[in-house]
């Protein structure tokens, strides 16, 4: 189903057509996840985001005004989806919109995979920078690649403050990490291209 | 796409990422099953208020949350209120009448009815992905509203 464009995988999934939205699920389910997570969510609300946001696709399914910007669409229901469930937790995202880096507790237990020490020097840090930061990185760290309009999507910010702000956001990542005493510059492990 | 990021920083951070937070196989299995719940004959009623996102700040997690759903000649209106990992949801129906109404959640269903006045209750819905389905007497199509996270 490669070859079909995201248009013509959601009209055959309103027509009935099971597979297509498997395979729309599996081009969009590393972003809508990273959103989720992005948002620091614990890993039960972000199935929830997850879930929800698919559900919502599904009641929508034939309904959507621009098919082809799929991504977008469930990147900005990923978006609200977390800060109505920021919200309703008593939550805030902090200053979303300012630099500010975060206080970081201890590593989350993901870390526990992280056998490398830099790795988890570099987990850490990840968890350290802007909330917007996290967000941004972790949507373009998805797979596959994400578009601008799908990040622009996920963040809520315009198109072109997308390439200045991933910019920014890993400056501050680079800072993080030296004060770790992580140099990532001069590794030479495989980038997950 | 967006253009190929060569910033190595960027390239470890992404390979950390991977191998630190994939999405769970369970997470994806979930969203293939999504399909499941398609509806072909249902109006959809959209949220169009939410007492969680009113005002600023940090409101206490312990009120109740109010939602309002409004779709073609209807308006559902929910209260939900948490209970560990349990959620009991009242609501009304607008304008008032019986109707029967199926909470719908990822993993199962229940049907309760609505009374004369349009109120109904569920008890112990699991905390996640919720839905309701209404088929109010006499109408010829079900109504159902949009999934949220409860």
């Amino acid at each position: 189903m490669l070859e079909l464009s995201i248009s013509e995988l959601l009209e055959q999934a309103a027509a009935g057509n099971s597979s297509a939205w498997d395979e729309i699920v599996s081009r969009y389910s590393g972003l809508v996840w990273a959103i989720a997570r992005g948002f620091a969510l614990s890993m039960a609300d972000a199935a929830d985001v997850s879930q929800t946001t698919w559900l919502r696709l599904v009641e929508h399914l034939g309904k959507l005004r621009e098919p082809e910007h799929l991504g977008g669409w469930l990147a900005t229901t990923a978006r609200h989806e977390c800060l109505r469930t920021l919200r309703k937790s008593g939550r805030e995202v902090v200053a979303f919109d300012a630099d500010i880096d975060i206080e970081s507790g201890e590593p989350t237990p993901e870390a526990v995979v992280l056998h490398d020490e830099q790795d988890r020097l570099v987990w850490l840090s990840l968890g350290e920078i802007p909330q917007r930061c996290q967000v941004l990185l972790r949507a373009l760290s998805s797979t596959p690649a994400p578009s601008y309009d799908e990040v622009s999507a996920a963040l809520g910010m315009p198109i072109g403050s997308i390439g200045p702000t991933r910019a920014r956001c890993l400056d501050h990542l680079k800072k993080r990490l030296q004060a770790h005493h992580v140099d990532t510059g001069r590794r030479t492990r495989e980038g997950g291209a | 796409m967006a253009e190929p990021s060569t910033d190595p920083t960027f390239a470890t951070l992404r390979s950390v990422i991977e191998r630190a937070d994939p999405v769970p196989p369970a997470v994806v299995e979930a969203a293939r099953a999504a399909y499941t719940w398609r509806t072909l004959d249902a109006e959809l009623a959209e949220l169009t208020a939410d007492s969680a996102m009113a005002g600023a700040g940090v409101r206490s997690s312990s009120a109740p949350r109010l939602l309002t759903f409004e779709g073609p000649g209807v308006e559902v209106e929910v209260e939900i209120a948490e209970s560990g990992s349990t959620r009991r949801l009242s609501g009304q129906l607008v304008p008032i009448g019986p109707a029967q109404v199926t909470v719908r959640w990822s993993g199962g269903s229940r049907e309760v009815a609505a009374d004369d006045l349009g109120r109904f209750a569920v008890e112990a819905v699991p905390a996640g992905s919720v839905s309701l389905l209404v088929l109010r007497a006499g109408a010829a199509q079900p109504i159902v509203t949009s999934w949220i996270s409860v």
